[in-house]
Parts: structure tokens; C-alpha cells; sequence
């Protein structure tokens, strides 16, 4: 079941606009709520502008389409309505809670892919990569985590020729100093988590190029990036990806639109690259909050509550639109605006660590939380 | 004092002296106008084993010591110096701000001018001379504060119609108050063009009665800027808060009617604005006709109808008043200059002095200076990569050019100023800068290996001017000028290994990269 299987983890920064990304057309209030915002269904016979129909309900933001043929073909799986029970609205703490894998009630200070990755024995150098210049928070505790931008610059710019060497100099340094400050301890573990990783990218044989026909955006030359990684086979589980910009307060149409072509683009092509790979490869995209159901004087949208989810790949059983749909009655919304969440980000994530990787006790990765069957990923 | 040289003389003087000159095929201007930062004649070499106090201070209280910076202020007196760094005004840095001119020539400028000039040229000058100041400026305590709130206010210059209005914001906001008045940072950050750009402020209006404020401005102010995410306020507050911030806007000088309403020193807009010099600070306006003025409730204190413009002290006035804001930005202040997590006491004691003097950042930031939570937490906290980089130029005593080589350097460290992609600005723990020391070793590297382009150091001088023997001493030798002590047996082991090892290389390379070692170890990533 989980030889050699991966996870990628997209965090959507922001705040996606849920209504406007997977969009329900059958709500007449949707439309009453957004008069300049909301999006038509495309009729038949159109083949561009207003939203891709998934079925009788459902559309999809016409930028997505790339995404169409994995929706249809099962590879592409949507949960609506999904999110945390974070109420500050406030993006750092809904990520942080979000990346945490917390609760109001459970409030936690380590990542959740990292308290995933600690339960595994196969953790090594390699194991987690945040692609990027940072190491995001779901990743923070993890046994070993760095962060890359591509394998080509994991060297030492020594003058005199003698990498190794610098590089055992720093081993004696970087080595755990007895009585030392938490700083220091961080230190010594990162530090020699970079040395495995230099030692490890050292030995690789051969160098494989990117490859694939990625569109041009920071977020596609991550996803080659781990696609390329994921053909050298180093014992890698978990790339967390980040892609930015959700935060739609003014102007939304152009911004969500923009954002969505880059993801879904990126997203297709990273399929493709795959090629026979894609089986084992489960990406899920989540995002920290929706927007509010009614749109603001800015053609914008305020920080709400409920989004969309998306799973991709590996075991997931997709075409289909999964999740309570709480609808959007006055009396359903979550004041101020707020969708209300029917399905917890963690019954998303817990499945797929249990379907893919056979994870077996959610206490270790999502204490206090008590994981419902989705059914999207098997 | 003599009289610092205004920027209109300076440009006369590079137009008869010649003193910059732009070489081919380099980016930068390079600066022939005499080195900014010679080093001393004689360096003094600290000689104990445990981290020096006035070390420690001025690795806080400034970008990191250069050589002899130590020996200058064991001279003065540390609470002289403090009280010299407190009234930035007084230090004479006329060498600085003239080369800011000839080399950073848009960041004094007016957005409405910047409009004309590409954002890549804005950007650069912005990064250059937030390095070069960091780096160079003898108004070290006032460039740390500029850091500080520069996080604290945090503005992304790639936000489209930040990158113009920037500049104004760092130099008539952030480093204006950076040593000021709590309150009057806020209230100038909140009229700030780039500000109001930013979390969308100009976009918050109320016509009419279906229309729902922005209220994006308003959440950070709340969140980010004053009381702290727990701060008591609640999503009711937040919506008041943005209905009293409704009607204020910017426009840049693109429209006709705007750049006629500035050229004439008028607003097209409520007269009294004009009396409070709204105008001198950018081109923030209020207009009327977009405001809400009904009553608003903010948390539990009413701001009556008709209040127009004033809404905005009144609401300010609110938040900074409220002592959850004491706690928030005393706590911050703490874990920024002394220690991470912040010990309880000194924010309480920290908060005490916000409280009792208004907000005056001085007071707060020589009570933090001064206090025995400072002095004892030598070395606990880990250098931000910003820091790292300016604190080895520092500590070397290189001559920076500021130029692509050092910021291609934060770009791989994830830490370019002005650049953090969310409005919390970079964060102060050290987690998310772990997973990229690969690149602080290979700064280190190229930095003492000469490869960062124009910015150099000289090693050889440097041993000199310390008194020893280039052809004996060893690099850990120099350990006093980067950690503030000798350097322990391990680590003069750990060198001399490296040195055998690498014995087939040329010696002069091994040499520099012995002192690369010392910029890479542990020992320098904590201040």
C-alpha cells in the first residue's frame, strides 16, 4: 500500500474563494448575494467564459479547466464547504491552526505533517521538502526538513575546491553542544539536516533534468521541481507547496482568476510530467478560509469561513463534488457571512495518511480529533 | 557639529567632483568616494571566554559590531552610548546619506514621481539602501527600530501600487517615528499611501446603505497593528472599525482632477484636512461623500454620529489606548531585543513604561536595554537571516556595495526586506529560517572568499590592524571580532583540522575559508 507512495501538500494562501472556485449554480441566493461577482453557468454549446458544468449542480471557474479531464477521468476529487473551526478569521491564525492539524479546543504548536512524518521510522534526510525559501508550518517539528529550490544549487561554494572537507568542519561544529540553549539545539539539528541532505544529493548519479511542459509561474517550477525529485527516488514523502494570493478583499474577478489559472495549470502539468508515477503521488490543495457569501463595495470579498478542498492523484476515487452542502439561507450563514463548514480539513488528511500510507492511530497526527469517513480517498 | 550636507549639495557636488562613477557591466554604481567605514587604525581583540557585555549589547542594539566598535563604546560609557543612539538626529552620517543620493537616488522621492520610473529601478534602490543603511549607517539603534516596525507595519512592495509609495512610507512613517510616539506611527502608517494600497483602505467606502465596508485595513490595524489577534476585540469591532476608517483614500497622480488637487495644495475634499498636513505626508485624502457617519461602537465605547474625518482619532485612539496594544507591541519589542519567548516580568514592566508615557518608544526601548533580562540573555537568540548577512559584512568590516550578489543572498534566504508576502510581516522565531543554512554557509563562503562581486573584505588589513602576523596567525584568532570571546579549543581544533585536511588547496584560500568556517558555525548564527 504505501511503497514509495507521496504526499504533496498545497496550502492555498489567503483565503480561496470557494463559491467562485467550484461555484454551486443551483443556489438562486448565490447569485442574489453577488450581484456583480457570481458566475453563470456555461450553456451548452458555448465553449468559453462562465463556468465549466462538473454535473446538474456543480460548475467549475472557467481558469480550472485544465483540471477538467482529471475531474472526469476520476484523478481530481472536490470537497466542499471543508475547513476548520477557526473563528478569528484572521489569516495567520487560521493557517497556523490549519497547518497545525488544531482545533479551538486543541490548540497545537508542531506541524501535523511533521507529527505524521515522527510516527514513521523510514524519516530520513530527505523526507520532507518545503519548496520555497521557508519552512512552512505543517512541516514545523518534522525529524528533518530543508528548504529547496531546485537540487542544482545543494553545494558548497568553497574557492579551494574542498567541499568535503568544509563540509566535516561544519559536521564538528553543528554537532549538539552539551547544556545548550533551545537555539543552539535547533541549530545543531538543522544544520545537520542539511549536511545529510548535501551528502545525499552528493551521491545521486546521475542528475536528471526538469522536464514536462510547465507553464511559467513560480508555483509549476516548484511542482517540477518535486517531480523531479520524485524520479530520483531519495526516500522523499511529504513537498509542501505553497501558492499565494487568495486574499481577494478588492477587485476579485481578475486576481481569482489569474490565481486559478496558475494552479490549475500547474496542477495539469504536474499530472502529465508524472506519467506513471501520478499512482503514487496524492496531492491535496487546502486553503485556511473561504470568503463571505456576499461580496463587498470593492468587488471584492471579506475573510469568511468554508471553502472548497481539492485531492489529486494517488487512491483518490474523484469526479465528484463530496461534502455536506450546508446551502446559503440566511439563517445556515455563519455571521458574519460565513459558509458554514460541514466537513473538518483533517477527516481530508487523515484519509489520505491512512489510504495511502497506513497510518493507523489519528491521536499522533490530530489529538482530540475523532476523523469522519469522506469516501474520496481509497 | 558641522552642518549635514543636504541632498541638494551633495548633488552639486558630484556634478564638479566625480566621486561615483558607473563602471560597465556592473549593476551597481561603484562608490569611489573614499571608503564610509575605514577601518581603525588599531583594532583592540577582546581576550575572555565568556561573550563580552558590551558585545552583546551592541549585537542587540545594532546590526553587529564592527571592528573596534567595542573598544569605541567601553570608551563612552554604555548608557552614553545609548543615549547617543537614542537621538539619532545628533550622529553625524552625512558619508551615508551621500552616497544614498548618488546610489539610491529614487527612495527620496515622492510616489507621484516615482510613477514614471520602473519598478525594478524603485525596488532596487529601496533593497540597496535598506542594506547599506543596515550595514553602514551610525544610527544603528534607529536602523534596528526601522526593522523592527518595517516587520511590525509590513508592506509587500510586489503588491501593484506599493512599490512607488514605499519609499515615502519608509522614510515619513517608519523611520520617521521609529524612536517617536507609538500613537503618532500608527496614525501616520494609517494614512499612508502605501498603507492604504496595501490592505486596500482606499477601497473602503459606504455610499450607500447595502454597501459593505473593506474592512481588511481595519482587521489588521486591530490584529497586526495595535491590540494583538487576543486582544479582545471581536468581528462586530472589526466591522465598526472599518466603517469609521470609510472615506479615506489615495490616488496617485494619474487622474487629472487628483494631480490638480495636489498641485494646488487643495483637496477636492473636507478643508480642514489640509491644516493637519494630510498632504505633506503623501496624498492621503477623506472623502466625505464615501464616509459612513453614523454612530459606531467600538469595542464598548460609542463614536458619535457626524464625527467625518475625526472617526479616525477617535478609533486610534481606541486601540492604542486599550492596554491589550501595551502587552502586544511591548511583547514583541521584547522577544525582538531581548529574548524569545518574552519573559513575563519585562513585558509587564515594558508595558508599565508604554502606558505611563504614552507610547514613547525611547523610553520602552532603554528600559529594555538597560534591564537584567537583557544582560542576561547573552547569545540565546538565532540570528534572522537579514542579520546574518549584515552582521558578517559588520563584523569583517567589509566595504558593502550592497549590490546583486548580496541580495541574490536574501533572496535564497528567504528574507529580502520589504518582500514578506502576508501583512504579519517575517516572523521573529527562528523555525521557518532553518531549513536554508546551506545558503548562510554559502554567504559565508563568499564573503570571505572574495566572491560577492564588489564587496570585499581585507582579510590581510584586518589581521594587521589586530595586531597580528598574517603569515601565522589563524583565523580563529579573529573569533574575538565575530562571537565576542576566543574562540573555545573546539572550535580552533575543528579550524585546524580543516586546514590539514585541505592542505593540497592553496593556503591563502584554506585561510579564508577558516574564517568562513567561523561565519557558518553555530556560534555566529546566535546573537
Amino acid at each position: 500500500m504505501d511503497e514509495g507512495n507521496i504526499l504533496v501538500v498545497v496550502f492555498l494562501r489567503g483565503g480561496v474563494d470557494g463559491l467562485n472556485t467550484v461555484i454551486p449554480t443551483f443556489e438562486d441566493r448565490y447569485h442574489d448575494l453577488r450581484p456583480t461577482l457570481s458566475i453563470d453557468r456555461r450553456k451548452a454549446g458555448e465553449t468559453s467564459g462562465a463556468a465549466v458544468p462538473l454535473d446538474d449542480r456543480w460548475a467549475l471557474h472557467e481558469e480550472l479547466e485544465a483540471l477538467l479531464p482529471l475531474y472526469r477521468d476520476g484523478t481530481l476529487g472536490i470537497v466542499h464547504a471543508c475547513g476548520s473551526d477557526d473563528s478569528t478569521r484572521s489569516h495567520f491564525e487560521a493557517q497556523d491552526q490549519m497547518e497545525h492539524g488544531a482545533s479551538v479546543k486543541t490548540p497545537l504548536s508542531s506541524g501535523w505533517a511533521a507529527r505524521w512524518l515522527r510516527t514513521r521510522e523510514d524519516a530520513g534526510a530527505l523526507s520532507a521538502l518545503a519548496f520555497g525559501t521557508s519552512i512552512p508550518e505543517s512541516l514545523r517539528g518534522a525529524p528533518s526538513v530543508t528548504a529547496v529550490e531546485s537540487l542544482d544549487e545543494i553545494r558548497l561554494q568553497t574557492k579551494s575546491g574542498q567541499g568535503d572537507a568544509f563540509a566535516d568542519a561544519l559536521g564538528a561544529l553543528y554537532r549538539d553542544p552539551a547544556g545548550s540553549s533551545s537555539g543552539r539545539r535547533l541549530l545543531s539539528r538543522s544544520g545537520t539536516d542539511a549536511l545529510s541532505l548535501l551528502r545525499r544529493v552528493g551521491e545521486l548519479q546521475t542528475t536528471a533534468e526538469p522536464r514536462g511542459d510547465y507553464p511559467d509561474s513560480g508555483f509549476a517550477k516548484s511542482l517540477a521541481q518535486v517531480a523531479r525529485l520524485l524520479r530520483e527516488d531519495l526516500g522523499l514523502r511529504v513537498a509542501a507547496v505553497n501558492q499565494g494570493g487568495y486574499d481577494t478583499h478588492f477587485g476579485q474577478a481578475a486576481l481569482l482568476g489569474s490565481n486559478l489559472r496558475e494552479l490549475g495549470d500547474g496542477l495539469a502539468a504536474f499530472y502529465a510530467d508524472l506519467g506513471s508515477l501520478a499512482e503514487r503521488v496524492t496531492t491535496v490543495c487546502v486553503t485556511e478560509f473561504g470568503r463571505r457569501v456576499y461580496e463587498n463595495v470593492s468587488l471584492g470579498t471579506d475573510h469568511g469561513r468554508g471553502s472548497v478542498a481539492f485531492a489529486l492523484g494517488g487512491g483518490v476515487q474523484g469526479g465528484r463534488v463530496l461534502g455536506s452542502w450546508p446551502g446559503l439561507a440566511e439563517d445556515v450563514v455563519e455571521r458574519p457571512g460565513g459558509l458554514p463548514v460541514t466537513t473538518d480539513f483533517r477527516d481530508l488528511l487523515w484519509e489520505v495518511l491512512q489510504a495511502r500510507f497506513g497510518a493507523q492511530e489519528p491521536s499522533a497526527v490530530f489529538p482530540g480529533h475523532t476523523p469522519k469517513k469522506l469516501g474520496l480517498i481509497g | 557639529m558641522t552642518r549635514a550636507p543636504t541632498r541638494r549639495d551633495v548633488l552639486r557636488w558630484g556634478a564638479l567632483g566625480a566621486a561615483f562613477a558607473t563602471l560597465p557591466g556592473c549593476d551597481a554604481g561603484v562608490w569611489l568616494g573614499g571608503a564610509l567605514d575605514p577601518l581603525p587604525d588599531r583594532v583592540g581583540l577582546l581576550g575572555g571566554e565568556a561573550i563580552d557585555p558590551v558585545f552583546h549589547l551592541l549585537s542587540r542594539a545594532t546590526y553587529g559590531p564592527r571592528p573596534g566598535e567595542v573598544q569605541r563604546v567601553k570608551r563612552l560609557g554604555t548608557e552614553a552610548w545609548i543615549e547617543e543612539q537614542l537621538a539619532p538626529e545628533g550622529i553625524d552620517d552625512w558619508r551615508l546619506d551621500a552616497r544614498l543620493v548618488a546610489q539610491c537616488e529614487s527612495v527620496h522621492d515622492h510616489p507621484n514621481d516615482l510613477l514614471s520610473v520602473p519598478n525594478e529601478f524603485i525596488e532596487k534602490d529601496l533593497n540597496r539602501a535598506t542594506l547599506l543603511r543596515a550595514v553602514h549607517t551610525r544610527r544603528q539603534l534607529q536602523e534596528v527600530m526601522t526593522g523592527f516596525w518595517t516587520d511590525h507595519f509590513s508592506i509587500d512592495i510586489g503588491k501593484r501600487g506599493c512599490m512607488e509609495t514605499k519609499p515615502l512610507d519608509d522614510r515619513s512613517v517608519i523611520r520617521k517615528h521609529a524612536l517617536g510616539t507609538f500613537r503618532d506611527l500608527v496614525h501616520a502608517s494609517a494614512l499612508s499611501p502605501a498603507m492604504l494600497i496595501y490592505l486596500d483602505g482606499r477601497e473602503n467606502r459606504k455610499r450607500t446603505p447595502e454597501e459593505q465596508p473593506n474592512e481588511n485595513y481595519a482587521r489588521e490595524l486591530m490584529e497586526l497593528h495595535t491590540l494583538g489577534v487576543h486582544g479582545g476585540y471581536t468581528q462586530k469591532d472589526v466591522m465598526e472599525a472599518a466603517r469609521c476608517l470609510t472615506g479615506w483614500t489615495y490616488k496617485n497622480a494619474n487622474s487629472v482632477g487628483d494631480a490638480f488637487a495636489m498641485l494646488s495644495g487643495k483637496a477636492f475634499i473636507d478643508g480642514s484636512l489640509a491644516q493637519r498636513n494630510v498632504f505633506a505626508s503623501g496624498a492621503a485624502v477623506f472623502r466625505p461623500e464615501w464616509h459612513d457617519d453614523g454612530e459606531k461602537v467600538v469595542m464598548g465605547k460609542t463614536i458619535p454620529a457626524g464625527g467625518g474625518p475625526n472617526d479616525l482619532d477617535e478609533l486610534l485612539e481606541i486601540v492604542c489606548e486599550h492596554p491589550a496594544t501595551a502587552r502586544y507591541v511591548c511583547s514583541k519589542l521584547v522577544r525582538r531585543l531581548v529574548a524569545d519567548p518574552a519573559p513575563t516580568a519585562l513585558v509587564d514592566s515594558a508595558a508599565a513604561v508604554f502606558t505611563k508615557t504614552y507610547g514613547d518608544i525611547k523610553q520602552v526601548v532603554r528600559h529594555l536595554l538597560t534591564s537584567d533580562e537583557f544582560a542576561q540573555s547573552t547569545g540565546t537568540k538565532v540570528k534572522r537571516p537579514f542579520r546574518f548577512v549584515v552582521s558578517a559584512l559588520r563584523a569583517l568590516g567589509a566595504e558593502s556595495q550592497a549590490g546583486r550578489p548580496e541580495i541574490e543572498s536574501l533572496e535564497r534566504l528567504g528574507h529580502v526586506p520589504h518582500h514578506y508576502p502576508t501583512p504579519d510581516g517575517f516572523p521573529e522565531e527562528p523555525e521557518p529560517y532553518m531549513g536554508t543554512l546551506l545558503w548562510r554557509w554559502n554567504f559565508a563562503l563568499r564573503l570571505a572568499t572574495g566572491q560577492l562581486g564588489p564587496t570585499t573584505v581585507n582579510l590581510k588589513q584586518l589581521t594587521e590592524r589586530c595586531g597580528l602576523d598574517p603569515k601565522t596567525a589563524s583565523p580563529t584568532d579573529l573569533a574575538p571580532l565575530l562571537y565576542g570571546r576566543v574562540a573555545t579549543d573546539a572550535e580552533r581544533q575543528t579550524v585546524a583540522t580543516y586546514e590539514e585536511a585541505a592542505a593540497s588547496a592553496p593556503r591563502g584560500a584554506v585561510r579564508e575559508e577558516g574564517v568562513a568556517l567561523l561565519l557558518a558555525a553555530p556560534a555566529f548564527q546566535v546573537h
